[in-house]
């Protein structure tokens, strides 16, 4: 039922969204993008190789428990890093940020801890939306 | 002079939203509508081409090329769900 033409795009286009959703996810302190729309952008790949491929690359169906790993462990990680600012901070997701120096590109390199909140949200996105999708594609 | 134009274009741009709406209220079949939304998306990801050339600023190109992955992968499942009558995905 799958086309050849729809196969051969999706062998193209999969890696790209994965790389776009990782600049995505890098960029978005200052620039449009963040762990949300990274997140959206991952499971579109995925969605895309599920939708031309099927089962007969990856079982997704019986991966299920992979997938809720996935977003219960980024809830976790939220979480943690709103515990860390009421620690360090004094109230709940308060954000801090440090300069660390990187050693072989010799910069400093501004750290922010909502990029750890926003790893988060990009696993809880990625894994809902992935489960979804085999909830959807599973057989009576 | 760029401004002007780009007016002209948004006014195009509104009027073609409106057909689509027309076409996504009244769309006798599914599949009439599904290419309206569709529409609707490339109409709106033109708008915000529109605007960046208006604006000079290049901050929306990230937005349009994520809306165009959207829209590629809700008109292909879609398209998958009416061809097959009701399944989505599996075999």
């Amino acid at each position: 039922m799958n086309s050849l033409i729809f196969r051969s795009i999706i062998k193209i286009v999969s890696p790209i969204l994965m790389l776009f959703s990782v600049y995505l996810l890098l960029r978005g302190h200052q620039l449009p993008g963040g762990g949300f729309i990274a997140g959206l952008m991952t499971s579109a790949g995925l969605v895309l190789i599920y939708l031309a491929y099927g089962c007969e690359r990856f079982d997704w169906r019986h991966r299920s428990r992979f997938f809720y790993f996935l977003f219960t462990s980024g809830l976790t990680i939220s979480f943690l890093t709103g515990l860390a600012g009421l620690f360090w901070g004094g109230f709940f997701l308060k954000s801090g940020f440090a300069h660390v120096h990187m050693p072989l590109i010799n910069e400093d390199w501004e750290f922010a801890s909502a990029a750890v909140f926003d790893f988060g949200v990009y696993l809880v996105v990625c894994g809902v939306c992935v489960s979804l999708m085999t909830m959807l594609g599973e057989e009576e | 002079m760029i401004g002007l134009a780009a007016n002209i274009a948004f006014i195009v741009l509104a009027v073609s939203l409106a057909l689509c709406f027309y076409r996504l209220i009244i769309g006798p079949s599914l599949p009439d509508r599904v290419v309206a939304i569709d529409t609707i998306t490339t109409v709106i990801i033109a708008m915000i081409a529109v605007y960046c050339m208006k604006e000079s600023n290049a901050i929306f190109y990230d937005a349009i090329l994520v809306l165009s992955i959207l829209g590629f992968v809700g008109t292909v499942s879609m398209a998958k769900f009416l061809g097959k009558g009701g399944r989505i995905f599996g075999e």
